[in-house]
């Protein structure tokens, strides 16, 4: 075997080991937290996690005010952020391509998608906690949907940028109007990716601790009342998991459990439907 | 706009002219056409038959799409894109601001390059263009959609399975569902745009043999790469160059006796 040919195939094996080596390192420290997650979450999961409200120390309880409030902040800020983020989207990539103005509402929505957590916190407290006068639901919902539109802003213009521009001349060349061809062709064509961008995005947020610390903080009560301060998963692990109290350290394992196996649903909805759409066509 | 009414109606032309021979559909007058500063229709003066295919010849680059484009004003979705002159059908200069451009391209249907179904059922595929300017009953959709299916000569292959998606399909059975969703308005005319040049020989020869029998329905405007394609299709053809009609003539005569030397040049194979 001549030398280049060698050295080719050393320099192949070599770059192969580094390779399964990084992957395998990543790998692990995956496994490892969700196995310690797994078991510590599982001995501490019983039903009345879903009935019984966060115990004072020493007392065992549940968890029941923390979903219900996470449930409603992620929610309520949704019902913000979708509409937003798919109209901003939509005017980044049918009406605005190539224009200034564009671009530079692509350019804060990228800065947006990396900023720190915390600072859609501290911007919501400047803005509405301490104008209202305290630490509300609304303020955290104002928060999570801050941290979700440029998500959805993202996906929504990527994916009605992978339609075929041919698509919409076709369109056109019925004599269809630009509204016409977006909602009836532009969508219908991206309506999965949408959708997947959308369901990441509360993937996102149900895990948000800092922008919920300054905004909805938490509390130890059954509330449904946004405009005062609400129980939430992870302000509550934050909390829960700092303390010395085993019952609460248990009942922070339970918690960080259920976010990360609703997530994990949200992801394989996601990846279902866009597989069983992809199959239509 | 009346939902009711027919494009032909909204621009009040007689649907029942009687058919001439040689009579000119399209007149096209001292056209210019620039995208920005890049000058890429240079005087165009040219006269489209009615019912008659007329196929556009020319290396790439020479502006027959650009001229394809310009007769259903395709190209006024993109800002920077300008045309200047006059082009004429039934005495309405259609580069006129004025002219209501749906109107406009329901008269004039266009077929692109690649297969563009909507992604949407086969049937809904056809009725989206007739939905855009009317709203006919269940039974009489179920008959336009069968009516332009068969014109493209698609029904066969598709009677059974209308509500599958149009993607589904095969290139050229989806290029045919182009085809039947532009026919289902019942235009005037039909701009091809290199209609064949994604497809196989056999979906090719189908889609040639369809172009055939619409002739005597539709004036057929085509562009091709393809000599060979527009020796078959066409009765006239025009030979551009560098963004000007260099040669019209009679099919026949234009592949046996072209007059000018860059056509010879051309359809010889000299360049292009």
């Amino acid at each position: 075997m001549n030398a280049v040919v060698q050295r080719r195939q050393l320099a192949n094996v070599f770059a192969r080991i580094l390779i399964v080596a990084a992957t395998l390192l990543v790998l692990a420290f995956l496994v490892w937290i969700c196995a310690v997650l797994l078991y510590q979450g599982f001995s501490a999961f019983k039903p009345t996690l879903f009935t019984e409200m966060t115990p004072p120390p020493g007392e065992s309880g549940g968890l029941a005010n923390a979903i219900a409030g996470s449930f409603l902040l992620v929610a309520v800020a949704m019902l913000f952020a979708t509409p937003v983020g798919l109209l901003a989207g939509t005017y980044l990539n049918e009406y605005g391509k190539g224009t200034w103005l564009a671009s530079t509402v692509r350019f804060v929505n990228d800065v947006l998608l990396a900023k720190p957590s915390i600072l859609a916190g501290l911007f919501i407290y400047e803005i509405l906690v301490v104008p209202m006068g305290g630490f509300s639901g609304w303020a955290g919902s104002a928060a999570l949907a801050l941290i979700a539109i440029p998500v959805v802003v993202r996906t929504t213009e990527d994916m009605l940028n992978l339609v075929p521009n041919s698509m919409r001349e076709a369109a056109y060349a019925l004599g269809a109007s630009r509204s016409k061809v977006i909602i009836t062709v532009s969508y219908r064509a991206a309506r999965v990716g949408m959708t997947t961008g959308i369901l990441l995005s509360v993937a996102r947020i149900a895990g948000e601790t800092a922008p919920l610390l300054f905004t909805s903080l938490n509390n130890q009560f059954w509330s449904t009342d946004m405009s005062s301060s609400m129980a939430n998963l992870p302000v509550m692990i934050f909390q829960f998991a700092m303390n010395p109290y085993p019952d609460w350290q248990a009942l922070a394992w339970a918690g960080a459990l259920l976010i990360t196996l609703t997530i994990l649903i949200l992801s394989i909805i996601s990846r279902v439907v866009l597989r069983s759409a992809n199959a239509q066509h | 706009m009346e939902m009711t009414m027919t494009p032909a109606e909204l621009l009040n032309i007689e649907s029942s002219q009687p058919e001439l021979t040689n009579e000119v559909d399209i007149s096209i007058r001292d056209l210019n056409f620039y995208y920005g500063n890049n000058h890429a229709l240079k005087n165009i003066n040219l006269e489209i038959g009615r019912n008659e295919t007329t196929a556009i010849i020319g290396p790439s680059g020479c502006g027959k799409s650009t001229l394809l484009r310009i007769l259903n004003r395709i190209y006024t979705l993109y800002p920077g894109q300008e045309a200047k002159g006059e082009v004429v059908i039934d005495n309405q200069n259609i580069l006129d601001p004025k002219v209501n451009v749906s109107a406009l391209r329901a008269r004039v249907g266009m077929v692109f390059q690649s297969p563009t179904p909507f992604p949407m059922s086969i049937y809904d595929n056809i009725a989206y263009g007739i939905r855009l300017y009317e709203k006919p009953s269940r039974r009489e959709m179920d008959a336009r959609v069968e009516k332009a299916l068969r014109s493209a000569a698609l029904w066969d292959e598709v009677k059974d399975k209308l509500h599958q998606s149009g993607q589904s399909l095969s290139g050229g059975q989806q290029q045919r569902l182009c085809i039947a969703r532009t026919i289902a308005l019942e235009p005037q005319v039909l701009l091809l745009d290199e209609p064949t040049s994604a497809l196989d020989p056999v979906s090719t020869s189908k889609i040639e043999d369809l172009l055939d029998t619409l002739r005597d329905e539709y004036t057929i405007v085509i562009v091709t790469h393809n000599m060979q394609q527009a020796a078959r299709v066409s009765q006239k053809t025009v030979f551009m160059y560098l963004g000007e009609v260099v040669e019209v003539a009679e099919t026949d005569e234009m592949f046996l006796r072209p007059k000018e030397e860059r056509t010879k040049n051309y359809i010889t194979g000299r360049f292009g």
